[in-house]
């Protein structure tokens, strides 16, 4: 309990200091209402929300979220603008001795150079903002980066074992109150975490708790499991912003100089 | 045209590299810490995905013309800033700045775009 006690305390300070830091309201730009310096704890949305026939939340829409490089360090401010927020509770990774043994080798392949897909829990930390098409019985989050997509079923059945595994693994959706609460294993553990390069292992457990803080904000609770690689959980929280402009093309395959002409600097033109 | 081109080693830091990486691995191709500033005229641009690419040709002081090639952004993220396909034009003389290349090469990832007539280019916010 103290120990509990110690992690969320620990967690509270880190937001307040990651916020505060950037010494700037967070205002959102043309997205709605300016928001509050702090990630406030699930509950009660402030005023109305979207809602879906059955009467759970509608995160239908754009929203930009902070571009989280690394998750040990927090982030002020989203990928286009400012309204976005990322604190964690881990400041550095728990390896285990295979964790952190696979963390030293090197160098690690760079799937994204190939335009591969970038992993579940790392599209939602890219540059470019993300969206959610909903029903009452799935959510599909689109990604800008790379123009990927992922759906997860929200009907409330448990997550399948003995998953086959991919790159973006299989999730299962199910409603806490207003919060829709979505299970993902099943990964290949071809990807990272974060753009730093932080390895997982095939027994990658995610969960992620999505709520409304108002009808332009939403909070976001990431927490990874992965008892392979790391002696205990690594937690990131963060605040989504909603965006009144749509999603837009990227192609990574178009003019990639690594895939087009090998690696550019090894076949430049203009060597020396 | 007076050119110059210098190379400076110095602190630029990478968030300023940041385009970079977002797709590959910066450090991987760029230097963060050689400071590249060169101006030359425009032969080449790609507004294409993953990132944009520029070429240029600068004029040495000895009279020689040495090409260079520079990457910026994505598209889509420049879009949001309010650029275009016709924020660059053919012929256009342009200051560059930002990393360059481990290899030494004249390739860099760019911090800033400076055109002649002072426009910011693929920075900030266009000017409409």
């Amino acid at each position: 309990m103290t120990k509990n006690r110690f992690v969320a305390s620990r967690w509270l300070v880190a937001a307040t200091l990651a916020i505060l830091a950037a010494a700037a309201p967070l205002q959102s730009q043309g997205r709605g209402a300016a928001l509050a310096p702090v990630i406030p704890p699930e509950g009660a949305p402030k005023g109305p929300i979207p809602r879906l026939p059955n009467g759970k939340p509608d995160f239908s829409g754009t929203f930009d979220h902070p571009r989280v490089a690394d998750v040990t360090k927090p982030v002020n401010g989203c990928t286009s603008g400012p309204g976005c927020v990322a604190v964690t509770d881990t400041p550095e990774i728990p390896y285990t001795p295979f964790g952190a043994a696979e963390d030293k080798k090197e160098p690690k392949f760079d799937y994204g150079l190939y335009c591969l897909p970038w992993g579940y829990v790392r599209s939602t930390e890219t540059p470019f903002p993300h969206g959610y098409i909903q029903n009452n019985n799935q959510l599909v989050i689109l990604w800008e980066q790379d123009n990927f997509f992922h759906v997860v079923p929200t009907d409330g059945k448990p997550l399948a074992r003995d998953l086959e595994p991919t790159w973006m693994g299989t999730s299962a959706g199910r409603w806490e109150g207003d919060t829709l609460v979505i299970e993902t294993g099943g990964f290949n553990a071809k990807t990272w975490i974060d753009t730093a390069e932080h390895v997982f292992s095939d027994q990658l457990n995610v969960l992620e708790r999505m709520s409304y803080i108002d009808q332009d904000h939403i909070r976001y609770e990431l927490t990874m499991t992965d008892p392979k690689m790391w002696t205990k959980p690594i937690k990131n929280t963060r605040i989504f912003s909603r965006m009144s402009t749509p999603l837009l093309e990227y192609s990574c395959e178009e003019n990639n100089k690594e895939i087009r002409e090998g690696f550019y600097l090894e076949n430049n033109p203009l060597k020396k | 045209m007076r050119t110059k081109v210098a190379l400076l080693m110095g602190g630029l830091s990478l968030a300023a590299a940041a385009p970079g990486l977002a797709h590959h691995a910066f450090s991987a191709v760029f230097d963060a810490t050689k400071k590249v500033a060169v101006t030359g005229t425009v032969t080449k641009f790609e507004w294409m995905n993953p990132h944009i690419w520029f070429y240029f040709d600068v004029k040495e002081t000895n009279g020689t013309v040495t090409s260079w090639q520079c990457e910026a952004g994505p598209p889509n993220s420049l879009i949001r800033q309010g650029w275009n396909r016709n924020s660059l034009k053919i012929g256009e003389v342009v200051s560059v700045e930002g990393s360059g290349a481990k290899d030494g090469s004249n390739t860099c990832s760019v911090s800033s775009v400076k055109a002649s007539d002072g426009r910011r280019l693929f920075s900030g916010q266009a000017q409409q």
